[in-house]
């Protein structure tokens, strides 16, 4: 099992959550996030406050895949979340050491399921 | 007839005397206005002893109408002006600012009762109202005040004296405290409103020097826009100011506070007339042009300078549109509101950018950049659009001149002695109870630490 973490565009997550089911990834974890970095800023005006805000609103997708399922899950993953401009994101692959489901004390339960 | 008109006027001055918009029963209106217009002279003469006895009989439609405008101008405070400032303040703050508005309204509510409008609206001398109505004793059910109970014209002019103190919150957003805000809502009220108040429309020396304010440009905008700079001098800018991000935390809910202040103005201005007639039709008219002159003109600059449209823009605008009416809304005709509303916005803009700047001050939601300078700009403008076919007064564009001059004596007379005895009151808050918060705790948030309380559980 590998736990993937994506930082997306928040404006591609549907695209990237439709994407995934189609290739058998039902259930991820979302989080609404802003991210600093990349040069990446926007300015903000209120009367006469101005701000360049460098927090950028990004959404985090997590979720747990079988090691064999990985690379189309990740391919796939990369494709419907691209736009081609800066902040795009990034996305992580992380080794898993070990995963109980809570409601049945299942450990290590073979499946992409959060 | 000319000394006549000239009687006519100066009651009108004090704008809330009302008797001689309807000098006659309805039924009798059309026949008997070539009499009453012949006759003019000796009535207007006679005008206050009538005014006195309460000579004119209540007239249902004009109660009906001034109980609604009251509930109106109340919805400026709660919850427009509530949702306007709390919209622009931090999410940490959100709470305290709305509970701001909210207390303020029951504490103006309380010292109005008690004495404020004894203070600004029973007999006296030149400079304060007496205490005949202390309590309100004496306000009885036959009370009349024109053509409606008094009940109703104390309970609208109440709707006032909250108004104007709730302004000024904005001024110190952020970072006063509760404990502080509740006295200086109970003083300003008594020292500051109270006596303003009555110079201009309870029979002081502004109304009689003819200072033309129809719906409280200078007794509401102009002294609560000058007692928010004094106040944000005061007690200084919030922690970051300059530096941090102190963006508004929901322009959407300014934005239903901004809407529900545009529609409650019509109960402030156009219930201004006391009556349900001519007058408070033309001036609900005015109110509407202004604003949406005043809103599209603050988005105009801000397109010229910036090249976008900001939604807090033209709230901004439509406000300080309306504030910039008031004064006029009695008195000029809807070319002359395309004007006040397309220099309101303008105006506003450069009081509530530009001059900020310059100043350096943190009036953290504007109230002196928009109530303060919008009601400057009115109170000039009034004196200069005003149109006798309409308030029977003419202005300098009809070659009245001399209407300048008491415009600028109102506005320097409010400011001079809303600045000092603001500064007073605030110096002597300061020093007793204290005035602001205490670091931790501004930057904590004042919902959490004021009130223990968060506005939003997310």
């Amino acid at each position: 099992m590998k736990y993937v973490v994506a930082i997306i565009q928040s404006h591609r997550l549907e695209h990237v959550r439709a994407s995934l089911a189609r290739i058998g990834v039902d259930s991820l974890l979302v989080v609404e996030a802003r991210r600093y970095g990349n040069h990446e800023e926007h300015r903000e005006y209120y009367r006469g406050a101005e701000y360049d805000v460098g927090f950028m609103p990004k959404t985090k997708i997590e979720f747990a895949v079988p090691t064999d399922f990985l690379d189309d899950v990740v391919i796939t993953l990369q494709e419907a979340a691209t736009t081609g401009e800066v902040g795009d994101g990034r996305i992580f692959v992380l080794d898993i050491f070990r995963s109980i489901q809570i409601r049945s004390g299942k450990v290590d339960a073979e499946q992409s399921a959060l | 007839m000319g000394e006549g008109k000239d009687a006519i006027r100066s009651v009108k001055m004090h704008c809330n005397i009302f008797w001689l918009r309807n000098p006659l029963p309805r039924p009798f209106h059309a026949l008997a206005i070539r009499i009453v217009i012949a006759s003019s002279a000796m009535i207007a003469s006679a005008a206050p002893a009538l005014a006195d006895e309460g000579a004119a009989k209540l007239n249902g439609a004009d109660t009906a109408w001034m109980m609604m405008a009251t509930a109106l101008v109340l919805m400026m405070t709660i919850p427009g002006l509530m949702l306007f400032y709390g919209g622009m303040v931090r999410r940490k703050n959100a709470l305290s600012t709305v509970i701001q508005s909210f207390a303020v309204c029951c504490m103006g509510t309380l010292v109005w009762m008690l004495i404020g409008y004894s203070l600004a609206f029973s007999e006296g001398n030149s400079f304060i109202g007496g205490f005949d109505r202390v309590l309100l004793l004496g306000l009885e059910p036959g009370s009349l005040r024109g053509t409606i109970p008094e009940s109703v014209f104390m309970s609208f002019q109440m709707t006032f004296a909250i108004i104007t103190p709730a302004l000024i919150c904005g001024a110190f957003a952020d970072r006063v405290k509760f404990s502080a805000l509740m006295v200086f809502t109970a003083a300003w009220i008594i020292l500051v409103y109270a006596p303003i108040c009555y110079w201009v429309w309870g029979g002081g020396f502004l109304g009689d020097a003819g200072v033309l304010d129809f719906a409280g440009g200078t007794v509401v905008h102009i002294n609560a826009g000058i007692a928010g700079l004094v106040a944000a001098i005061v007690i200084g800018p919030r922690l970051g100011f300059g530096r941090e991000y102190l963006a508004p935390h929901s322009l959407v809910l300014s934005f239903v506070g901004a809407a529900l202040l545009w529609v409650g103005w019509f109960g402030f201005n156009a219930g201004s007339a006391l009556a349900a007639d001519g007058a408070a039709g033309m001036a609900l008219a005015v109110t509407q042009i202004a604003a949406a002159t005043a809103a599209l003109s603050w988005a105009l600059v801000e397109w010229l300078i910036r090249r976008n449209v900001s939604g807090l823009g033209i709230i901004s605008g439509a406000v300080g549109g309306l504030v910039a009416i008031t004064p006029a809304s009695g008195f000029v005709d809807p070319i002359g509101a395309v004007l006040i509303g397309a220099a309101a916005g303008a105006g506003c803009y450069f009081g509530a950018v530009t001059l900020k700047r310059w100043g350096g001050y943190d009036d953290s939601l504007d109230a002196f950049g928009i109530h303060g300078v919008g009601g400057i700009i009115g109170a000039l403008l009034t004196g200069v659009f005003a149109v006798e076919a309409v308030g029977g007064t003419p202005g300098l564009i009809e070659g009245n001149a001399a209407q300048m001059w008491p415009q600028v004596y109102g506005i320097g007379v409010t400011a001079i002695y809303c600045a000092i005895v603001t500064y007073i009151i605030l110096k002597l808050i300061d020093m007793t109870v204290g005035l602001r918060v205490e670091e931790r705790v501004e930057l904590e948030g004042l919902d959490i630490r004021l009130h223990g309380e968060r506005g939003y559980e997310m």
